[in-house]
């Protein structure tokens, strides 16, 4: 009789907290280290280069807080599309709601003059909420009423609402002193966010940590959260045990909604203080991989905003050594795909089997 | 396994201990460089931000251009560019980056910089910030573009003489007043060489989509254009045109690598000379800022090389209008009707720069699709 020896995925079934932790870093270590391979070959100093890379996202007070200017949209949209996707409702569209959201921050900002900056900011908080909401209520009614696929609609609905802000800021929006450009006008100071510690930090932070914080609480420790996670892990399951499923998809998706449209309305009022295309490169489309890295976890999307952020952050500042750009969107996405990737490895163990072979 | 774990946990934090470790002075707040000193011969740091990829955008690879001839033309120079910065948070932290470093001269490539280059120009008077586009200056902070209708209108003349079709086909990217300044240079070219000819205009709503501008190239080709001119970055319509045997005129740079025996020139902008007499100006502290619209003289305008398609008697009358350009021609001279036959510039008179600079209203031989007309 022989024995086979073998190694075989097996499902944990609980997961540690220290390999939650340790996944992803070592994970993030091996993307650096493939990295390091295609730097060597193209002639330039790995250790060099990430040390740039990590002092420029990391390493000093002003890099750092750059790191958390670029964080805060990521982290609002991120706990946004996140909260659908715990149902298994696969919000794709945070980057249209977003520009939703912006749209509507701008109007109100651009209009409510004279009033003091809390109102301002309050009433473009709740317009970006609520638009990007009703906006993110379309795909839900085609899911609810006739089963369309929600993940088709929210993408397509992108590409309306980035054409809708591409229409807005070159007709009826149009700065009419902004010698044509299109970009509307330049926000009176009280649309603007405060800023924090003599940086470009703004309120958006506190915004988006107050967000990311209720979203934790309402997952894990209501009963609602409760039904949403049931919906999520077995539909049929939550069909018999009472809950309407119809009714929360459209809940769901209108608050995700709402609050990747609350990213739109902090970078505009936060940074770039006027709507002006690609205000938000690089944000939306960031919004659904940081929720897939973060296992849609509230402050998991926290935490990997931040690195998120540090990434494109130290992406830029590496160029100055001369690397061109193409090598610094290699190493950024080889980081990504290592952590995605390895992300399986939380969730499943290496195990060794034997196994019998038959009679000889 | 946990030993495992734990092992590569360790070696993952002393490898990024390490790593944050190797640099050991960082720049925690702005700081002006000193330019006190205005040692003549010191070197001066000029840092460059593109809002695309240099390699992938015509526009781009301009100022490029222009960063290549500092590194060969002006001693004591070091120059250092960041690629695909799009306007928005990116673009400030890069330039405040490059003021830590002890950048002398920042210079910018898009309009979307323009509220945050105003903004440093202010906070650090002692740094030259240059931006291409845009019209809002400091003492400190120049804008450069070209009184680019002028090179339209060489190639309206060379399209005007090279349609057989009498359909030339535009794609241009986003109509505010700049690009469609260009159009109608080209208009008057076009219709000054050939009355019979129109122009189907398509916007491409972006300054770099190459599927969009694939589609339209495709478009106007099908609606039998013979000739396609384009105001964008990308090099699709050049690849659409070669591919289906159609003339293109190139931008920016000479696109001749994508459509190697299609393309019978391209409008070049150049901006290295202007930059290198900026360079010199901020080193001997006589830089003023300001508006530059630089012009056929300054040699920031030309055409690329002509293809042999291109016959003799076209060529001379090309040489002809950039002989009189240099002599003073100006391209938008009256009398100018617009497409609904509105007069706009009256016989005589010549249409200002601010108003060339505003212009939302298309020549009558322009065909202009774009939904939303225009209004003034």
């Amino acid at each position: 009789m022989r024995k086979k020896r073998y190694f075989t995925l097996e499902k944990r079934l609980s997961i540690p907290f220290g390999i939650k932790l340790a996944v992803p870093l070592v994970s993030i270590v091996a993307g650096f280290l493939f990295s390091a391979f295609f730097l060597v070959i193209s002639g330039e100093s790995p250790l060099e280069v990430y040390s740039v890379m990590l002092d420029g996202a990391f390493g000093s007070a002003y890099g750092l807080s750059e790191t958390v200017v670029k964080m805060i949209p990521l982290m609002i949209i991120s706990v946004g599309v996140a909260f659908a996707f715990k149902m298994q409702i696969w919000n794709a569209g945070g980057e249209g709601q977003l520009h939703i959201g912006a749209a509507a921050a701008t109007y109100v900002v651009l209009h409510l003059n004279g009033c003091s900056r809390f109102v301002t900011i309050l009433a473009a908080f709740l317009a970006a909420f609520i638009c990007a909401g009703i906006y993110g209520l379309i795909p839900a009614i085609l899911k609810v009423k006739w089963k369309v696929n929600e993940l088709i609609t929210c993408l397509m609905l992108n590409y309306v609402a980035t054409f809708l802000i591409a229409w807005l800021i070159q007709g009826p929006w149009k700065d009419p002193s902004g010698f044509a450009f299109p970009r509307t006008r330049k926000f009176p100071a009280s649309g603007e966010l405060t800023t924090l510690f003599d940086t470009r930090i703004h309120t958006g932070l506190l915004i988006g940590l107050a967000i990311a914080v209720i979203l934790w609480f309402v997952i894990s420790k209501t009963r609602w959260g409760y039904e949403i996670k049931l919906i999520g892990a077995k539909e049929k399951v939550a069909r018999y045990a009472g809950v309407s499923v119809n009714r929360n998809i459209l809940l769901v998706m209108f608050i995700s909604a709402g609050i990747a449209g609350v990213a739109g309305m902090v970078e505009v009022c936060g940074i770039t203080h006027r709507l002006q295309a690609n205000f938000a490169a690089q944000i939306g489309s960031s919004g659904m991989t940081i929720a897939y890295l973060a296992q849609c976890h509230p402050l998991g999307a926290v935490l990997v905003s931040f690195l998120f952020g540090g990434l494109l952050v130290g992406g830029n500042t590496i160029q100055k050594l001369g690397l061109p750009v193409s090598t610094v969107q290699m190493i950024q996405g080889s980081i990504l795909i290592f952590v995605a990737a390895g992300a399986m490895f939380t969730n499943y163990k290496i195990v060794r089997k034997e196994r019998r072979l038959g009679h000889d | 396994m946990k030993k495992l774990i734990a092992v590569l946990l360790a070696v993952a934090v002393l490898c990024s201990l390490a790593l944050t470790g190797c640099k050991s002075e960082t720049p925690d707040s702005p700081e002006s460089p000193s330019a006190s000193g205005k040692d003549p011969n010191r070197v001066i740091k000029i840092g460059f931000v593109f809002s695309a990829i240099i390699s992938t955008d015509a526009w781009a690879q301009t100022s490029e251009n222009a960063r290549l001839y500092l590194e060969e033309h002006c001693e004591n120079v070091e120059t250092y560019k960041v690629e695909n910065i799009a306007g928005g948070a990116d673009c400030e932290r890069v330039m405040r980056e490059y003021i830590n470093d002890g950048c002398e001269i920042i210079v910018g490539t898009s309009f979307d910089y323009v509220d945050y280059m105003l903004a440093l120009a202010d906070e650090f008077p002692d740094v030259t910030f240059i931006n291409g586009s845009g019209y809002e200056t400091a003492e400190n902070m120049s804008v450069y573009i070209a009184k680019l209708e002028q090179g339209r209108y060489m190639t309206g003349l060379l399209a005007g003489n090279m349609t057989k079709a009498n359909k030339i086909g535009y794609v241009s990217s986003i109509p505010f007043p700049d690009p469609i300044k260009q159009l109608n240079g080209f208009a008057v070219g076009v219709a000054q060489a050939n009355p019979d000819a129109e122009i189907v205009t398509l916007w491409a709503n972006s300054f770099n989509d190459p599927t969009t501008e694939a589609v339209c190239a495709n478009t106007l080709i099908d609606q039998g254009c013979d000739l396609i001119c384009i105001d964008l970055s990308s090099s699709a319509v050049a690849q659409v045109c070669e591919s289906r045997g159609v003339m293109f005129i190139g931008s920016s740079v000479d696109m001749r690598e994508f459509a190697p025996t299609q393309q019978l020139t391209a409008n070049c902008w150049t901006w290295g000379p202007w930059m290198a007499e900026q360079v010199e100006a901020v080193r001997n502290g006589t830089f003023v800022g300001k508006w530059c619209e630089l012009d056929i003289n300054d040699g920031a305008i030309s055409l690329a090389e002509f293809s042999d398609k291109v016959p003799q008697e076209v060529r001379d009358i090309v040489a002809d209008a950039e002989k009189r350009l240099r002599e003073g021609y100006e391209v938008f001279a009256g009398p100018l009707y617009d497409n609904t036959g509105k007069l706009r510039v009256k016989e005589g008179e010549v249409l200002s720069t601010e108003d060339a600079n505003a212009m939302q209203w298309f020549l009558p031989n322009v065909i202009d699709n774009w939904a939303d007309k225009p209004v003034d």
